[in-house]
């Protein structure tokens, strides 16, 4: 009785437990520790971007947009909307790292709460993204101190997002 | 009596190889590795309960084979037969706990988090880190070299984690996020322009590379790409340029030297702005951000980091 009793026990719990740490070792932390190393480049059909929960999301490939700009000296980093020769103009410049997938925005235009306003009006249609999508994403949203040095050296994130500092 | 002690000599000879693999218990203090400081206590009793439950699946496949055995040579003895059984079943009940108790510890730290976070990893996954000098580099009241790492001075972290410091306490925060206005926050780990990794990378001690990683911040926001100031904004005489804001007459005073050697064609090169910028620090310290008028976010850098001015 007691022989089968364990044996029971065996199939009801300890076997899906096993499956379970199973899955959780090989299958689901391998794929959040191993990064995604592909380079996204214009002729892509999609990028692949990492959000913050270890899964990825795919979305059109942005980079073959008119309005994105390769960066001239650093390989694989690519503006968005805006590049540096509309400084004195632009609210905002948006750079993304194709090998990382990392968006570093910065504000260039004071009310600074505006320029992120912008920013992120311009992040949801662009890449077709939900607030809580973006709030996954690899990026940080800052003020370079030769705009604003009182400013500088924080990381605002997006008005929506936990975390975010009031501008 | 006698196959009780030939049982003994079994189990002995077969733990031999276990209590030798024991042998790397201890995780600080021999050859190559770091000094034994008290953070390394939870690692080491990390790794006897890893050890522990190792020993305790050679122990059960023992006792099952054992008890298997005689089962099988119990012949019409009931009573031996029963025995076999019930060694069996207790084993199973016995190493089912023990692996259950791992697993509810894991789902349930896991269920503790903000919904989707996965950044924890497994719950007995921990290493030991630096941890930056409080703000004014001084710690237990004695003033620290900016190259010098503070003995004692680590704390135990779950991967995917860094410890960061802001005024007067440490808080843990993920990914490169937090740190609000002020907060002396540093350029991403995905940031190969200014990242503490990529810094250290470079050639900058551990301190040097915080130090740095949070003066790119508050320089270029961490854009290797940004251009000569007075290129941009047309009748200013500055010439600061790239992430770390370094001007053409201060790279031309330390030009490094190859293909980075020319201010013009390369200050926006992340990595070219990178070498110019080690061997200023590795010169002269953090003076060329740090200098009066020049920005005083800097200055917190250093002092929120453990350097000295």
């Amino acid at each position: 009785m007691k022989f089968s009793l364990i044996i029971t026990i065996i199939f009801v719990f300890f076997i899906p437990i096993s499956v379970y740490v199973l899955y959780n070792t090989l299958i689901k932390d391998a794929s959040i520790t191993k990064p995604d190393t592909t380079i996204a480049t214009p002729g892509d059909a999609g990028v692949t971007l990492p959000l913050a929960n270890g899964e990825s999301i795919d979305v059109e490939n942005f980079l073959a947009l008119p309005e994105v700009t390769p960066a001239t000296y650093n390989e694989n980093n690519y503006f968005l909307g805006n590049t540096f020769e509309d400084a004195q103009t632009a609210e905002y410049i948006i750079t993304f790292d194709a090998e990382t997938k990392y968006f570093n925005i910065i504000l260039l235009k004071k009310p600074f709460a505006a320029s992120r306003l912008a920013v992120e009006t311009y992040m949801k249609e662009t890449l077709g993204l939900s607030e809580s999508q973006l709030c996954g994403l690899d990026y940080t949203v800052s003020v370079p101190g030769y705009v604003d040095e009182a400013a500088s050296g924080a990381d605002y994130r997006f008005s929506f997002c936990s975390g975010s500092v009031q501008l | 009596m006698k196959r009780f002690w030939s049982s003994v000599l079994f189990l002995v000879l077969a733990a031999v190889p276990l209590l030798t693999y024991a042998a790397g218990l201890v995780p600080c203090g021999g050859a190559g590795e770091p000094a034994c400081e008290m953070c390394y206590v939870v690692e080491l009793v990390n790794r006897v309960i890893s050890w522990l439950v190792l020993i305790l699946g050679t122990v059960a496949a023992i006792i099952i084979v054992y008890a298997g055995f005689k089962l099988v040579t119990s012949g019409g003895n009931r009573h031996a037969k029963e025995d076999a059984k019930s060694m069996i079943s207790n084993m199973i009940i016995g190493y089912t706990i023990v692996l259950a108790g791992w697993l509810l510890i894991d789902t349930g730290m896991k269920a503790l988090l903000l919904e989707g976070e996965t950044r924890l990893g497994m719950w007995n996954e921990l290493s030991c880190m630096t941890q930056p000098a409080p703000a004014g580099g001084t710690f237990n009241s004695r003033t620290f070299d900016p190259n010098e790492e503070i003995p004692g001075n680590r704390v135990v972290v779950t991967p995917g984690y860094t410890y960061v410091t802001g005024g007067t306490g440490g808080s843990l925060s993920g990914g490169g996020a937090g740190g609000g206005a002020g907060g002396g926050v540093q350029c991403s780990p995905t940031n190969s322009a200014c990242s503490v990794a990529a810094l250290q990378s470079a050639g900058l001690t551990p301190v040097q590379a915080n130090i740095m990683s949070c003066i790119a911040m508050t320089e270029s926001s961490g854009i290797p790409s940004t251009p000569p100031y007075n290129v941009t904004h047309p009748g200013s005489n500055s010439t600061a340029c790239g992430t770390f804001q370094i001007t053409q007459t201060t790279w031309r005073g330390n030009p490094p030297p190859g293909a980075c050697n020319d201010w013009r064609s390369n200050c926006q090169r992340a990595q070219c702005n990178i070498q110019t910028m080690v061997r200023l620090v590795r010169a002269r310290g953090y003076r060329d951000w740090t200098c009066p008028d020049c920005n005083n976010r800097a200055a917190s850098c250093v002092r929120a980091y453990g350097g000295t001015m």
